[in-house]
């Protein structure tokens, strides 16, 4: 929660930040990265630097700390941390500022820790290379910093290596590393985007507690207007390089002035689920899995073999043009699932019937009409379109396949591109001409060109910024009602499922722990693991302008 | 580990018993005949089939095979057609040149490539890194028994600093053997310095890029600590495995190398085995070479286990 503490309003700012402006290369969409930029950060504030992707934020951390990327120049405008600017420094000196005076933490706990060293050997090395410790002195102290950022058997995390532990357990290490040797400055970029809420929850309340107990003044880059209502003592937002609005986290998330504010703060979807026309009872069951499970058995020389249950006992019904949302951390089983409908992979037990028939068991050359019916949206827009075909291609390819003439598939994808909104004169295009949203749009279009009974949504907005995200469901939802399509939409984010689905199933290790309508889960969750994890997502408590826009 | 190291070790008793055939048959099916050439030229007909009954040649091919596994299995690899001796004593003989051959190489290849491969990588775009990339182009296309001569004519010939030709026993002391190796080494290892040093520029220049070298710059580390304790090695893999394939391919180097230099390493052996149709001999030092060969790749799969936490058996 943004609390307004007395002490920082007296104190001299440790990061000031003045007229910044960073020019892009040449030949970029446009001239400056960051344009004008100015801010300050207090010791023992957390300031949120708030922004769509390509807004500048990551690049403001960058130049903070001097790593800026080469193609990147600093026009004019200074750095100050604590009376000194940063921009005039030389390497060395930089080299000295960093982790002693300023921390930075990352996004990916995954690829930021090297994986060939144990974590207490990377941890040290700040020690090593920043103070005069002798070898037991340094361990010491690394051992009580692990300690401090609550992980469990300090020694055992000192010799693991990072692909041991887990991503939150990771990003512990990473915070302990920045913060061992007490910098001024934490600067944290998006180091939640990449965790479940659960560890979300947890990463944000340790910073928020080490930073008040140490007094540091942190800069913390998000994208997240959760993650700002529940950290953030003052905002400042972002939009293609500019600051659009800075203030106090309560006045801004509560009366935001500037225009592309209110956008962002708009398009965050609710935690409720908006009023919507039950389905009817008699619609036809498109889709229906009884007790159908996966398992994973492994043979190793010695130990005979093991068995991981990856779903198991799964009974779902979605009907003619209901969505069932399937909602659960990384690991739950939500992706197994889907690949099980769309037997992508091979089911262990059970049945999964499409329109009445069978198709759990059926042989790959008997998938062949059932591969019509169903289809998919994946997560990455950028990874799942073929970069050497045109768009064109790709969606006329499908019904080919299926026996359609090119002319028909041709003028039915021209047809397609008008419902996702996008001309359909740019069919003879490459998908690296579009953005990640109309790449998505570009990927509904492909799978509607299949004329789908069930359409299977994994994640398929989890990679895209807020607005951008607000605009795909509701063409999914559009999409959805015109043709009457059922819809499975795995997601990860409560938040959206609460806003596209019509019945939730909430998974946890394997299991759905608990089914019920949008409208009865979110408003009375039965289930503990429920419960947990609608407490666990930022912002909840926050109450948010809002507008009839 | 240990199961999958015996699985590994009895994995090569069928590509020995593949190996032994194929030399078997390719040595008999290909026109030649031992008994005409160490009868000479002056030789009659008969000499030669007395000859040829003498070597076990007249027996038919299946007889001759079950004889030839049969010794294999008791260790036993027969002697030379022409020198009347264990062709093991003979292989023990030259191992010492060749060995040494080998491994001066190797060290001179790695000592020169992974450090330009690096500095290359890290000075992307450089006069450096071109330098580099052009000897790479250079030392890949211009082949060894070249590069020997040339050196021959440029340090013994004309500057005199090298002997021409011929190897020294380690025995015989640690200066010489080591001075009348380095001319041969040298000319063997460009092939290799360009091909490890291509290798190690492509693998550090990848991970340069990664989120953990930015995380350790982040840290305040200095330029050399990144790039050796957190660049290179996390880009050994690839550079190990290279050095693996380079060992393997010197073996068919070292052929050419003896013969230019008049080293009388294994290389030679093999040459004069062959020409000779020297059935055992050749058949021993082909079955010894894919023994190395498995051998250094089986090495190599251990050794990234040391360099790489997440890779285990």
């Amino acid at each position: 929660m943004a609390t307004e503490t007395q002490g920082p309003e007296l104190s001299e700012p440790i990061l000031t930040v003045e007229n910044l402006t960073l020019a892009l290369p040449k030949n970029a969409d446009r001239r400056f990265a960051v344009n004008d930029v100015t801010f300050t950060v207090l010791p023992g504030e957390v300031v949120c630097l708030v922004g769509e992707s390509g807004s500048g934020k990551s690049v403001i951390a960058f130049a903070i700390m001097g790593l800026l990327a080469k193609a990147l120049t600093v026009e004019s405008g200074t750095i100050n941390l604590s009376g000194e600017n940063l921009l005039q420094c030389d390497e060395k000196r930089l080299r000295t500022l960093r982790c002693t005076r300023m921390g930075m933490i990352f996004q990916e706990p995954m690829t930021a820790l090297n994986p060939v060293m144990t974590c207490g050997e990377q941890i040290d090395e700040v020690l090593l290379e920043h103070t005069e410790l002798g070898a037991g002195e340094r361990t010491k102290k690394v051992l009580s910093m692990i300690a401090e950022v609550s992980l469990p058997e300090p020694e055992r995390m000192y010799r693991s290596y990072p692909h041991q532990l887990s991503g939150g357990q990771r990003q512990r290490i990473m915070i302990a590393m920045a913060l061992i040797l007490e910098p001024d400055l934490l600067i944290a970029d998006e180091p939640t985007t990449a965790l479940d809420v659960t560890t979300q929850a947890q990463i944000l309340h340790l910073i928020k507690e080490l930073q008040s107990v140490r007094n540091t003044g942190v800069l913390f880059i998000t994208h997240d207007f959760g993650v700002v209502a529940e950290l953030a003592d003052k905002v400042a937002v972002l939009k293609q390089g500019e600051l659009v609005e800075m203030d106090k986290t309560n006045r801004v998330l509560s009366d935001p002035q500037h225009p592309y504010t209110r956008m962002l703060i708009t398009s965050v979807p609710k935690h409720e689920p908006p009023v919507k026309e039950p389905i009817a009872s008699d619609a036809p069951v498109i889709l229906k899995t009884e007790g159908m499970n996966k398992r994973y058995v492994s043979r190793t020389f010695t130990f005979g073999k093991t068995e991981v249950a990856a779903a198991s006992d799964i009974s779902i019904e979605i009907r003619k043009g209901e969505t069932l949302g399937i909602v659960g951390e990384s690991g739950s089983g939500k992706s197994t699932v889907a690949r099980c409908i769309t037997r992508l992979i091979d089911v262990s037990k059970g049945k999964i019937l499409l329109t009445g028939t069978d198709i759990a068991q059926a042989p790959q050359r008997d998938l062949h009409s059932m591969r019509r019916k169903v289809q998919i949206i994946f997560q990455d827009p950028y990874r799942s379109l073929n970069p050497r075909r045109t768009v064109g291609q790709s969606i006329v390819e499908g019904p080919m396949n299926y026996g359609k003439s090119r002319q028909e598939a041709l003028k039915d994808a021209k047809e397609l591109m008008n419902l996702v909104q996008l001309s359909p004169d740019v069919l003879d295009r490459y998908p690296h001409q579009f953005s990640g949203g109309q790449r998505q749009r570009i990927c509904i279009a492909r799978a509607l060109a299949m004329e789908p009974d069930l359409l299977v949504a994994d994640e398929a907005v989890s990679a895209l910024d807020v607005s951008v995200q607000k605009q795909v469901l509701e063409l999914l939802a559009q999409v959805r009602d015109r043709m009457q399509l059922a819809m499975l939409f795995i997601t990860h984010d409560l938040r959206v499922a609460a806003q596209v689905c019509d019945t939730v199933a909430v998974m946890s290790e394997g299991v759905v722990v608990e089914l019920a309508s949008a409208k009865e889960l979110f408003s009375n969750p039965k289930h503990e693991y429920t419960k947990a994890l609608f407490k666990a997502a930022p912002g909840r408590d926050f109450k948010f302008a809002e507008f009839t826009t | 580990m240990w199961p999958y190291l015996i699985r590994r070790i009895l994995a090569v008793i069928p590509v020995l018993l593949v190996v032994s055939i194929i030399v078997f048959l390719m040595l008999r099916l290909t026109p030649g005949d031992p008994a005409s050439n160490i009868a000479g030229d002056a030789a009659t007909t008969e000499d030669i089939a007395k000859l040829r009954v003498q070597l076990g040649l007249e027996e038919p091919l299946p007889v001759q095979f079950a004889i030839y596994i049969k010794n294999l299995l008791r260790g036993d690899f027969g002697e030379s057609f022409y020198y009347k001796r264990s062709v093991i004593s003979m292989i023990g003989d030259s191992v010492e040149p060749t060995l040494s051959l080998a491994l001066f190489t190797i060290v001179i290849a790695c000592v020169i490539a992974v450090p330009f491969g690096t500095l290359a990588a890290f000075k992307q775009g450089s006069w450096l890194d071109r330098i580099v990339m052009g000897f790479s182009v250079v030392g890949f296309s211009v082949p060894v028994f070249v590069i020997g001569y040339v050196l021959i004519y440029i340090f013994s010939v004309k500057l005199d600093w090298f002997p021409v030709q011929g190897y020294q026993n380690l025995s015989e002391g640690i200066a010489g053997w080591a001075y009348r190796l380095i001319l041969p080494s040298l000319a063997l290892s460009v092939i290799f310095i360009a091909l490890i040093a291509r290798m190690t520029r492509t693998s550090v220049l990848e991970v340069l890029n990664e989120d953990y070298i930015r995380t350790a710059k982040a840290k305040g580390l200095s330029q050399t600590r990144v790039l050796l304790k957190h660049a290179l090695r996390n880009a050994a893999v690839p550079i190990v495995t290279v050095i693996g394939i380079a060992i393997a391919i010197l073996m068919s180097g070292v052929v050419v190398t003896e013969s230019v230099f008049v080293i009388p390493g294994l290389g030679s052996l093999t040459l004069d085995a062959i020409q000779g149709r020297d059935y055992p001999t050749v058949q021993a030092l082909i079955i010894l070479f894919s023994v190395v060969y498995v051998m250094i790749n089986l090495f190599i799969d251990l050794l990234y286990t040391l360099l790489d936490p997440r890779i285990r058996y």
